[in-house]
């Protein structure tokens, strides 16, 4: 009897002397993105694709494309973590040979870093959603706020009448 | 004659050692001369292993005292006090646990000894509780993206006066180097039933509970101490 359970417990001290929780695997719920659906201005309901969209935004003064050139009814994209601002360029019918029509988007946030685990720290959510449309011009008719916190990446959160 | 009793004595010791009581019996029915040799007292002594891993290792500081008292013959009545300084320095943050424990519980040796000595193979249950402070310095934030690519943040919070407790199992051996000196060394399974979790936080490490993980309550340990008996009576 003594001798079974000291063989059990020295068996499950090896088990456990290996730890999973040095690693931070990919499945791990890591710091959200965005998600914005586009709708038709015509027909809410309705998903309306963006013809040849390109997604940029602007970090240290270099442009980054997100999407280039596709047409989809909604996209994902990451907020900066270290500004309670982000900035994106959303440019519809960008194609090699035209330009397109550039919206600016502006989304402010508040910031609150959560702890994940031992591996991965911590993450950030965003609370507070707000957005400004500088442009002019817009082809964009109007953006809805369908969740103003962002805590994962299973809702809409933001949708895009056009 | 005497030669064949003898052996016969021992194989019967070797035999029948599992069922201890029996072969004690045997013991003192033959042997009436010698039933006080069993040195009855105070054990105590200190964890060389902690002091040792603080040399070593600048992340680690810690030293634990240790006392035992014989009850029965095979019952002990025991109890650790220590205390730890742990940096944990994982890839993606750091923070550092500082604290002391006690714990205390019984050891029951299955260690049948030959006469007049005192060695030990042994197996214990104590009780732990720890009180300690947690302070994380940095962390990264995880975005797994490489638009924004997550950064150290820098962010000193203290948690204060934090409280854990656990329940432990000790597997370990005694051996009486000198007399009444003792070396030991031990395993230690712990399994935590309660604890203070700090608020947007975890505890990484618990003093006397050591490392903690994120999937279980398990805690593993080791010991390798030097004790000094004071005996008070024979038996």
């Amino acid at each position: 009897m003594l001798k079974k359970i000291v063989f059990s417990a020295l068996f499950i001290v090896f088990i456990t002397g290996c730890t999973k929780d040095d690693i931070c695997t990919e499945e791990t719920p890591k710091t959200p993105f965005l998600i914005i659906k586009f709708k038709s201005k015509v027909n809410p309901l309705l998903p309306k694709e963006v013809s040849n969209l390109t997604v940029t935004t602007i970090v240290n003064d270099e442009n980054i494309d997100l999407y280039k050139s596709e047409t989809i009814d909604s996209i994902a994209i990451p907020l900066n973590t270290q500004s309670n601002t982000t900035n994106y360029l959303l440019i519809k019918g960008n194609t090699s040979t035209t330009d397109g029509n550039t919206d600016v988007v502006t989304f402010n946030y508040q910031r609150d870093n959560i702890y994940i685990n031992r591996a991965c720290a911590f993450k950030t959510i965003y609370r507070d959603l707000l957005i400004l449309e500088i442009e002019e011009d817009n082809w964009i008719n109007e953006i809805e706020i369908n969740n103003s916190l962002i805590e994962n990446e299973q809702n809409t959160h933001v949708t895009i009448f056009h | 004659m005497n030669k064949i009793l003898t052996s016969l004595f021992f194989i019967k010791v070797l035999l029948l050692s599992c069922y201890w009581g029996f072969a004690q019996e045997i013991e003192r029915t033959i042997n009436d001369t010698i039933t006080k040799n069993n040195k009855y007292g105070l054990r105590v002594g200190a964890d060389l292993a902690r002091p040792a891993i603080s040399l070593f290792d600048e992340n680690f500081s810690g030293f634990e005292f240790m006392v035992d008292y014989r009850l029965t013959h095979r019952f002990y009545i025991a109890a650790e006090y220590g205390f730890d300084q742990d940096n944990q320095t994982e890839s993606n943050l750091i923070a550092s646990t500082k604290g002391s424990y006690f714990k205390i519980g019984g050891d029951f040796n299955a260690y049948n000894n030959w006469v007049g000595m005192n060695n030990a193979i042994y197996v214990g249950l104590r009780y732990g509780f720890s009180t300690f402070d947690q302070n994380l310095e940095e962390y990264t934030i995880y975005t797994g993206d490489s638009t924004f690519p997550g950064t150290m943040v820098i962010d000193p919070s203290t948690y204060k006066g934090l409280t854990a407790h656990w329940a432990e199992f000790i597997f370990g051996i005694k051996t009486e180097i000198l007399t009444n000196l003792f070396l030991s060394i031990n395993l230690q399974l712990k399994n935590k039933f309660s604890e203070d979790v700090p608020e947007n936080f975890y505890n990484l490490y618990i003093p006397g509970f050591n490392k903690t993980n994120d999937y279980s309550d398990f805690g593993v340990g080791f010991g390798y101490g030097i004790s000094y008996l004071i005996p008070i009576y024979k038996k």
